[in-house]
């Protein structure tokens, strides 16, 4: 993490979902950029490169849609924010 | 009651004095410029996004609307009254159609709502902005759709400008992938070093070495609000140097320590009113005066306005004014700091004089805010109703999930209020519990106590009787509800009246559900309830209709359409159902012109308020008349659309009208195939005996077997004729006399004894089109048997003997009607003329004569005229 970072700054964050989010919304609402992937069922989308005005509105769209939120975390050194190592998740990978 | 709409939330800002942001203000115009269809403004609070939109508004070359929004727009109906308000504030016919079913309490289907805007925008060959401040407020599904859709359809000349803290649930990357988005976010917001100085040096005044001011500019991270403030702390502080080392930790902390610090510097009579106002949304002086007991509130408001104490003008008359959001929010911990008991009696005088303008919603929002539940329940058993009636329902929702439980059981009128509430939103489980409330209270009173209350709740439990389908416990309950309403509550009679009716109608009893229906009109009239009486009138005008009693139709929704505009009231939603009677009336009546008319106006109400079966019934009836003008794709296109609106839901009395016609139009275009097709998947079959219900369907089943030659034609026409006297349905009779007397052709004196007897039924209604629909052997019958002069006048002259060079040309044959309109064409007749001849409209005329020449590949009238001689058509 970027050892001051500003509320203005776009930071790369990440999120692990309960289920398997729709590639279109990924499309539609998450910054360029952003890879979405699935492992078992979750979904990962990073890095979601926004400001806080931007995170803050995504999550709350994914809220109002109905998603769980597993995991969000700053993209860099989140190592909980991994998934499992899998082929099922390297062959789902779609950078969007 | 009406809307009561703030002028200052739809008047952009007057332009700020503040730093200019030139490069920013630029970003804006580009995107204008490059007809980009959104700009985005998201930034955390204290950014300067309304202080840069506002700046922008004031120099953009495009009219501005402008809707600042709070946390009670996040509804539906009221946004959509402010939104139409602030595009009307433009262009004053935008958005015109919308405001009646808006004020009726209902919201268009958003993709409707936005197409009307955006094609009327369209029209006017300019661009307009809308700027929509605080749009982090928003969250109602269905105005995020409405949102969306105006930017997936948007034009040129709409562009949308949203200002808000945090990114809408809005597909903001597909806009950005397509370069139609534009965005100005916190990084570009913050203060640069040239801007810190020009505010702090220049503006403020203040000798900062650059030192001190880099530190500024670092502590704050270029926040706007935390530099002017900070400024705002230096200007009259000790000691500078300790403020701004002092200055550290999250903006709401740096915010709060220089909060107190500007407050501190303040006259105490400054301090005083800054935080005893900080609980108003939005205020005047005179507000200001009421809340506080002061009589010094203008001064003091032009005193913020000259120290620039985060006071934002919402118009530009200097009458509303409310605080900046963040500085509002700092006040209030002061508030409860300073003067905690204070709080409820500031909040309790502007419910009062909130109320005393006329704002109930203001009014019992603040009485909340004081807990004050009795003022509350005061307030929602004065006004409930009334609110209720305008649209208000997500407001009322979240009063009652405000209010304590328990606290209903001490209000049967608000047990009653809600349980109309739910009866009204489709949620019928949840009426039975606040009914037993409701009881529960009365039980506890003697009976005198609450007379009218104890026959409101009779009525509702009518209500939902009659809307869940227990028709006879519907019946007990409303006629229970009129016997114990002896004080003659006008508008309890007719709600009860209006249960009656409804289950009446049902049971079917034509009789007593006209009367019942007939009361329920005239005592909500008398009792000025709108919604109830126009309810009872749609009832009343389908039913009367339904029984072919076309003249109580008309009399009854002329009379509804003509209180409606004397009161220049906006129709209900189920109006929708009215227009569309009154428009299959005047089509039976031959009155094509303004049968279109209110057929059309059914179907634009219907479709903004999502009511489907009133547009699928109009639908049906516009089809029928614009397959009797000989477009049969036309009248399948429309058929079509309503198949597909009731795909979508719609109540199952609409389905057979709906099949009625598609089997009529299949027939009129010879595919008995899908006539039949359509009657089988109707899961009725033309032995079973016919029910109320089914009637229109065995109706369809006769046509189709007489197409066919079958003779099961003759026994179902009479068992047709036998139930259609049972149950008083005239139209059927009617209808199965005519068809009857087409299969007896050849046997002239049956023929005749039973165009006789339907002639008998028409001539009391008006019946004329029945008889023109059903074709040249009909109407070569009724010239035989000397046909009745109020008839006579509308039949088609003899039509021509039938062109014989048609299938040897290989042109298209022209219909009954396209013939009579080329041989009225070849006497040189005007469109005019022709149209008085055949009692249709000029339109009509113009449509024929297009397809005449288009069949007869001509270009003109003599072409026309000559062609049809060469073919031997004339």
């Amino acid at each position: 993490m970027n050892s001051h970072p500003t509320i203005a700054d776009q930071q790369p964050y990440c999120l692990i979902l309960r289920g398997r989010i729709d590639e279109e919304f990924v499309i539609a609402c998450c910054p360029p950029g952003a890879v979405l992937s699935y492992t078992g069922d979750t979904s990962r989308i990073a890095p979601i490169r926004t400001d806080q005005a931007g995170i803050l509105g995504l999550l709350r769209h994914l809220h109002n849609l109905g998603y769980v939120i597993l995991a969000f975390t700053h993209e860099e050194g989140a190592s909980s924010c991994r998934p499992n190592p899998s082929p099922a998740a390297a062959s789902s990978k779609s950078p969007v | 009651m009406t809307h009561t709409l703030l002028l200052s939330k739809i008047t952009p800002p007057p332009a700020p004095s503040a730093i200019a942001r030139p490069h920013l203000v630029a970003r804006l115009n580009e995107g204008l410029a490059e007809q980009r269809r959104l700009s985005l403004i998201a930034a955390p609070a204290g950014y300067g996004k309304t202080t840069l939109a506002a700046t922008w508004a004031a120099q953009c070359s495009c009219p501005i609307a402008w809707l600042a929004l709070d946390e009670t727009d996040d509804d539906p109906i009221r946004f959509g009254l402010y939104f139409v308000a602030a595009l009307q504030r433009i262009h004053p016919q935008l958005g015109a159609s919308l405001l009646p079913v808006l004020r009726a309490g209902q919201f268009p289907p958003p993709a409707i709502f936005a197409a009307t805007i955006l094609n009327e925008l369209a029209t006017l060959n300019e661009v307009l902005v809308c700027v929509l401040d605080d749009f982090h407020l928003i969250h109602d599904p269905a105005i995020l759709t409405l949102t969306e859709q105006l930017l997936a359809h948007a034009t040129p000349s709409f562009h949308l400008t949203l200002v808000t803290r945090e990114d809408p649930a809005i597909p903001l990357a597909r806009l950005r992938a397509c370069n139609q988005l534009t965005e100005v976010r916190a990084v570009d917001l913050r203060f640069d070093r040239a801007e810190t100085i020009i505010l702090l040096r220049e503006r403020m005044r203040l000798a900062l070495d650059d030192a001190a001011l880099d530190q500024v500019l670092e502590r704050t991270e270029g926040w706007p609000a935390g530099v002017q403030l900070a400024g705002l702390s230096l200007q009259g502080s000790p000691d500078p140097a300790r403020l701004v080392a002092e200055l550290s930790g999250s903006h709401r902390f740096m915010l709060s320590y220089l909060t107190e610090e500007v407050l501190a510097r303040q006259p105490p009579a400054v301090q005083e009113f800054l935080v005893q106002t900080s609980i108003l949304d939005r205020f005047t002086s005179e507000l200001c005066d009421a809340v506080t007991g002061r009589t010094d509130s203008a001064a003091l408001i032009d005193y913020l306005i000259a120290a620039n104490l985060f006071l934002v003008p919402q118009d530009h008359t200097g009458t509303w004014y409310r605080y900046h959001r963040l500085f509002a929010e700092l006040l209030q911990t002061q508030l409860r700091r300073r003067y905690p008991t204070l709080i409820a009696p500031l909040h309790q005088r502007a419910s009062h004089w909130h109320e005393a303008q006329g704002r109930p919603v203001e009014a019992i929002d603040h009485a909340l805010a004081a807990n004050e539940q009795g003022r509350v329940i005061a307030l929602l058993e004065r006004h409930g109703w009334a609110l209720l009636n305008a649209g208000y329902t997500h407001a009322l929702e979240r009063w009652l999930h405000a209010l304590p439980d328990g606290c209903l059981q001490t209000s049967p009128r608000l047990c009653l209020d809600f349980g109309w509430m739910r009866l009204l939103r489709g949620q019928f489980a949840q009426v039975e519990p606040l009914l037993i409330q409701a009881e529960t209270a009365f039980a506890a009173q003697p009976p005198a106590n609450d007379a009218a209350l104890r026959a409101e709740s009779l009525a509702l439990r009518a209500n939902l009787n009659q809307t869940v389908g227990r028709i006879a416990e519907a019946i007990t309950a409303a006629e229970a509800s009129l016997a114990a309403n002896p004080t003659g509550n006008e508008r309890v009679a007719g709600l009860a009246a209006l249960a009656l009716g409804g289950a009446y109608r049902q049971l079917p009893d034509f009789t007593n559900a006209v009367a019942a229906l007939q009361r329920a009109a005239q005592s909500a009239r008398t009792a000025g309830d709108l919604v109830t009486e126009m309810l009872a009138v749609a009832h009343l005008t389908l039913l009367a209709t339904q029984y072919g009693h076309l003249r109580l139709a008309a009399a009854t929704a002329t009379a509804a359409i003509q209180h409606l505009e004397h009161s220049q009231t906006a129709p209900p939603s189920i109006f929708g159902a009215v227009y569309g009677a009154l428009g299959l009336v005047l089509y039976e009546w031959n009155d094509l012109a303004r049968s279109r008319e209110y057929l059309e106006r059914s179907i634009h109400l219907g479709t903004f308020a999502a009511h489907n079966a009133s547009v699928i019934y109009s639908q049906c009836t516009l089809a029928r008349l614009v397959q009797s003008e000989g477009d049969l794709a036309g009248a399948a296109h429309i058929l079509a659309t309503a198949e597909t609106l009731l795909g979508q839901g719609a109540p199952e009395w609409v389905r057979p009208e709906l099949l009625a016609q598609q089997v009529a139009l299949a027939l009129a275009a010879g595919d008995l195939a899908t006539a039949s097709a359509h009657l089988r998947r109707s899961g009725i079959t033309p032995d079973e005996p016919a029910t109320h219900g089914t009637l229109l369907v065995h109706l369809s089943w006769l046509r189709l077997l007489l197409a066919q030659r079958d003779p099961r034609a003759t026994d179902l026409a009479q068992h047709l004729i036998s139930v259609a006297e049972t149950t008083g349905r005239c139209d059927i009779l009617l209808r199965t006399l005519i068809l009857s007397a087409q299969c007896y052709q050849h046997d002239q004196p049956t023929a005749t004894r039973l165009l006789n007897r339907a002639l008998a039924i028409a001539e009391a209604e008006g019946y004329v089109r029945i008889f023109l629909e059903a074709g040249e052997a009909i109407s070569h019958l009724l010239r035989q048997i000397g046909c009745p002069p109020w008839l006579a006048i509308h039949l088609p002259p003899p039509a021509p003997a039938a062109p014989r060079q048609i299938t040897a040309t290989g042109l298209e044959p022209l219909s009954e009607r396209e013939a009579t309109v080329l041989r009225l064409l070849a006497q040189g007749l005007t469109y005019a003329a022709i149209a008085e001849h055949l009692v249709i409209s000029v339109n009509t005329v113009r449509f024929h004569v297009k397809t005449i020449y288009g069949k007869l590949a001509a270009n003109n009238r003599t072409q026309a005229v000559a062609r049809a001689r060469e073919l031997g058509w004339l």
